[in-house]
């Protein structure tokens, strides 16, 4: 549906997106991850023809962004970063001028408006200025002005930015509600939005793709060495001397000092060993507290930061050093 | 490819009248070309009386020429101070509010955009120019008047208006601050309107190139009755250059 080959966008002398690739399958919902300043939105504006690129193709659809791109245009709903918007306009009236700029037809844009309203929920402020709207509500007449006409794809710049945690967990819902027929690509900083909405991810960082699988690919693909999170209730440096000492424990560290003599730690275990037990054997035996013992999978948190620290070359820091 | 004008326009349109500014200009143009007409009223009667006192040849005095064109001259250099009221905000309030991406990225051609809000600018000077329609009519019952040669002059004022409308889009395009763009636009126009003094004063080719640069020069002649070629090609000339580098400044936007 979506294909971007080598795509690069420079702005004088300085390089935004340095020849990024992906491709986006029909009905996929694809997470572009990166830190601010990535290159995520210039990326986003080059697929919806607002930006020229300076060399590589993007087609969506079928049509090139370069030469086509009133027909891209067409088949693409863009919520920009910031979700700008006309305040002095009420909400129907915005979406009605959304739906005639689209060039849907005067006797189908009553219904096309009404479809866009009710999808988002925002029919109940559709006669209120813009103005007056909550940030969630704009949030989502954004995605109204998105979605009128039914797009083929959507691409949604940072959608929840700014919100309060109850807006964010709505307008997330929203968004996988609006996946299925339609191809969407998200773009985010935050990561727990990627493993909530998304199916696919492209992390990108200072312009470059560095990362790009499904979600649970990647967490299975970075998970280097065994890790398992043990919290004790005893004296922080037997315990944790003693778990240096176990065998085929590689490293121990202090993560948390959780209060009074609790203290959580990290053990890195050699490869395809499962020490749970041994570890709980040792630490009931000395007679301290076992409190919590599991498994620490790399969350995609710490894939990203770990991806992103990779690239810009600086060693990866040692959990809880 | 299809013109896709009218959603632009109409929003345009709409939105000249959400903000006060529209209705600001229109009652403060309409207070002070009332005002203009009174004082030229006045005037020719004053005249008239005089003349009549001295020769009794009041009634050879010419209504065009002793209050029509005055009148129009007057109306003409309001429009040098209002004018960029009413298109400061064509382009920059859509930079400030990022609401341009909206539009660039909806099915619109670039001239979609540019002419959809600069035909929504002159349906509003339109407005403005037919209710100065009113004054004249007050003397219709009392004078004869040339309805041709007047309906001509105001004509060419919506001319004038029409070329101040163009180069304050273009002022618009190149900040996202109204106030500098009306600045802007009002400092080109008096830049333009001053070229006729310094032609009056000077002699020599130079001093003919600056007055016909002169947007006074070229609209002196409608009030009178005349229609030059020279004129309507200079002022449509003024328009479409304008409009012109409208487009390629927002061109150059997205290259830059």
């Amino acid at each position: 549906m979506i294909e971007v080959k080598n795509l690069v966008k420079s702005y004088g002398s300085y390089q935004a997106v340095k020849g990024v690739s992906f491709s986006v399958e029909k009905g996929e919902i694809l997470g572009l991850l990166g830190p601010n300043g990535a290159g995520k939105t210039t990326l986003m504006r080059m697929l919806t023809c607002f930006l020229p690129c300076t060399a590589g193709a993007a087609t969506v659809a079928g049509f090139d962004c370069e030469k086509q791109p009133e027909e891209v245009r067409r088949r693409i709903g863009y919520l920009p970063e910031n979700n700008p918007l006309y305040p002095d306009m009420r909400v129907r009236e915005f979406v009605a001028f959304c739906a005639q700029a689209k060039g849907i037809p005067a006797s189908k844009r009553p219904e096309a408006v009404a479809t866009a309203l009710a999808e988002t929920g925002t029919d109940v402020v559709g006669g209120k200025l813009i103005r007056q709207l909550s940030k969630g509500f704009r949030q989502r007449v954004g995605l109204a002005q998105a979605l009128v006409g039914d797009p083929e794809v959507l691409i949604l710049d940072e959608p929840t930015v700014g919100l309060d945690p109850k807006q964010i967990t709505e307008i997330r819902s929203l968004i996988r509600s609006l996946a299925g027929r339609r191809t969407l690509i998200l773009s985010t900083h935050i990561l727990p939005e990627v493993s909530a909405v998304c199916s696919r991810v492209v992390i990108i960082n200072k312009g470059l793709v560095i990362e790009s699988d499904t979600t649970a690919n990647l967490s299975r693909k970075l998970s280097k060495s065994n890790k398992i999170l043990v919290q004790v209730e005893g004296p922080k440096d037997q315990v944790l001397k003693v778990l240096r000492e176990t065998e085929k424990v590689r490293k121990a560290a202090l993560k948390d000092e959780v209060g009074g003599d609790v203290n959580s730690f990290v053990v890195e275990t050699t490869k395809d060993s499962d020490l749970r037990s041994a570890l709980a054997e040792i630490v009931i035996r000395k007679g301290w507290g076992l409190q919590e013992l599991r498994f620490v999978g790399l969350e995609l948190e710490e894939i990203f930061l770990q991806l992103v620290r990779e690239e810009g070359s600086a060693p990866i820091e040692e959990e809880a050093a | 490819m299809k013109t896709n004008i009218a959603p632009i326009y109409f929003r345009e349109l709409k939105a000249l009248f959400y903000s006060p500014i529209a209705y600001l200009v229109l009652v403060m143009f309409w207070l002070i070309s009332g005002y203009f007409w009174g004082s030229v009223v006045m005037a020719y009667s004053n005249y008239s009386m005089e003349m009549m006192s001295r020769q009794g040849m009041a009634g050879q005095l010419k209504i065009m020429d002793y209050m029509i064109s005055p009148f129009l001259g007057n109306m003409m250099v309001t429009f040098l101070f209002v004018l960029p009221l009413v298109s400061m905000r064509a382009f920059s309030e859509e930079k400030k509010s990022g609401t341009i991406e909206l539009l660039f990225t909806y099915p619109f051609s670039d001239l979609d955009i540019v002419l959809g809000k600069y035909f929504a600018s002159l349906t509003f000077l339109a407005l403005l120019v037919a209710g100065t329609l009113i004054y004249p009519l007050t003397v219709a019952g009392l004078a004869h008047l040339q309805w041709p040669v007047m309906l001509l002059g105001f004509a060419g004022l919506t001319l004038v208006g029409a070329a101040f409308l163009a180069l304050g889009t273009l002022t618009s395009t190149f900040t996202e601050n109204q106030v500098v763009a009306a600045a802007l636009g009002f400092g080109a126009l008096l830049l333009l309107f001053v070229l006729g003094w310094v032609s009056q004063s000077g002699g020599g080719s130079f001093a003919g190139i600056l007055s016909q640069l002169s947007v006074m020069n070229h609209f002196q002649n409608f009030p009178k009755g005349l229609l030059d070629l020279k004129d309507v090609t200079y002022f449509l000339f003024f328009i479409g250059f304008c409009l012109f580098a409208t487009l390629r400044v927002l061109e150059s936007k997205k290259w830059r």
